[in-house]
């Protein structure tokens, strides 16, 4: 019995029939031209596998693991839900009154502080709080600040990366966000639209935009500080 | 993220590192793979409705980053002409009954072959799926997966067995 090319490349490839497997290997060991072509066949898909092999030790690129990720792998861990309570939930209550407009500058030179003119300004990629908006994340304290404040202070908490967070609400909940950084320089991690659902005073219930809440639930460190905490990480200017 | 997402992304992200050989493979090019399996995690998270329960996601991810290869990737991939004779023939001449392979002989001999047969070895041989998955994936009959494996072996058996063979390959290229 004479076998094909293809019959023994299937043959090798583990694509045989139970019975015609049997009838080559029991070919082989008679048959020394025969062992000589399936044993060529078998060094020709040894070697194709060998040569990608080291592939899958390469470094992965970072691309490709947030791509697959969605978010920095240390802060892909799953968390469950948290539970607000009431400090936090009265701590983002609803900002009422003065507006204070929200401006982003895109600096296109990657200039920092170039056309500061917007309280938040892009800058080599990443958006920075100024203006009215980095002053209230600097000095106010969300237990005392005043209801009509231009911009409220919500959660304040120690994120994975080890720098002060910090949630906010724009003028009457137009737009939430969250802050971090360091010695008052803060960097928005993410702003968004806080559409009110039913009526202007939706956010006074405590409803966190779920983009800002997952944002933080994926970053936050531990548990959020309280009032002490807080008024504590502002007299040392926000550096830990 | 609901849990549903995250096992998938998790799942996504196991499934890395054969994405990228499988795509270094079919494309011949480090970053064209690279691109390639960046689009095809993109493509999957817009589709994740579309993974059957029980259907493997490495191999619905290949057939992702096949259709890509083809429809997007193929078109401005940065590898250009293949081998010039001279840069081919330093590799080949290495006959496939050498105890020991050398891997870039193996793979500059892959890269010529035409990309039906290069996609086929690739699930085939370097990824190691049955005919079938492979037929599966590429959405063709499983004797269209044998028979162009049959063909892109002869081919590597003659690029790497002696210089006159892959002359004459690369001649009828």
């Amino acid at each position: 019995m004479t076998y094909s090319d293809e019959v023994l490349m299937k043959y090798v490839d583990r694509e045989l029939d139970a019975e015609t497997t049997a009838s080559i290997d029991a070919a082989v060991v008679r048959n020394a031209d025969l062992a000589v072509r399936v044993e060529r066949q078998r060094k020709l898909a040894h070697a194709v596998h060998a040569a990608y092999e080291p592939v899958l030790e390469e470094p992965m690129p970072r691309r490709l693991l947030d791509a697959a990720a969605g978010t920095p792998p240390a802060a892909a861990t799953a968390r469950a839900p948290r539970r607000w309570t009431w400090f936090e939930w009265s701590a983002i209550a609803a900002s009422v009154a003065v507006g204070v407009v929200i401006g982003v500058a895109f600096i296109a030179d990657g200039r920092r502080g170039a056309t500061d003119t917007g309280d938040i300004v892009a800058d080599r990629g990443q958006l920075f709080a100024r203006g009215t908006l980095a002053r209230a994340l600097t000095d106010q304290l969300a237990s005392t600040q005043a209801l009509g404040d231009s911009v409220r202070v919500g959660v304040t908490f120690v994120s994975k990366r080890g720098e002060y967070c910090r949630t906010f609400t724009l003028e009457r909940g137009s737009a939430a966000g969250l802050a971090c950084g360091s010695g008052g320089d803060w960097r928005v991690e993410l702003v968004t639209r806080a559409t009110p659902k039913s009526g202007e005073y939706r956010m006074a219930s405590g409803e966190l935009p779920v983009a800002v809440q997952q944002a933080m639930d994926a970053q936050i460190q531990g548990n959020s500080l309280d009032a002490a905490a807080e008024q504590a990480a502002r007299q040392r200017g926000w550096r830990r | 993220m609901t849990p549903e997402e995250q096992q998938f992304r998790a799942e996504l992200v196991s499934v890395l590192p054969r994405l990228r050989r499988f795509g270094r493979a079919i494309t011949r090019h480090r970053e064209d793979a690279d691109d390639l399996v960046q689009i095809a995690v993109e493509r999957a998270l817009l589709r994740r409705e579309q993974l059957q329960p029980g259907t493997q996601m490495l191999s619905w991810m290949f057939k992702i980053m096949n259709n890509a290869w083809i429809d997007e990737v193929r078109s401005r991939s940065r590898r250009e002409k293949i081998f010039a004779p001279e840069e081919s023939g330093a590799h080949v001449g290495v006959s496939p009954m050498d105890e020991h392979l050398d891997a870039l002989a193996v793979r500059s001999a892959i890269d010529r072959l035409n990309d039906e047969q290069r996609v086929a070895v690739g699930l085939v041989l370097v990824e190691g799926l049955p005919y079938k998955e492979a037929a599966e994936v590429l959405g063709v009959p499983i004797g269209t997966v044998t028979s162009r494996l049959a063909r892109a072996r002869e081919q590597l058996q003659a690029l790497l067995s002696d210089p006159a063979g892959a002359r004459r390959v690369q001649a009828a290229q």
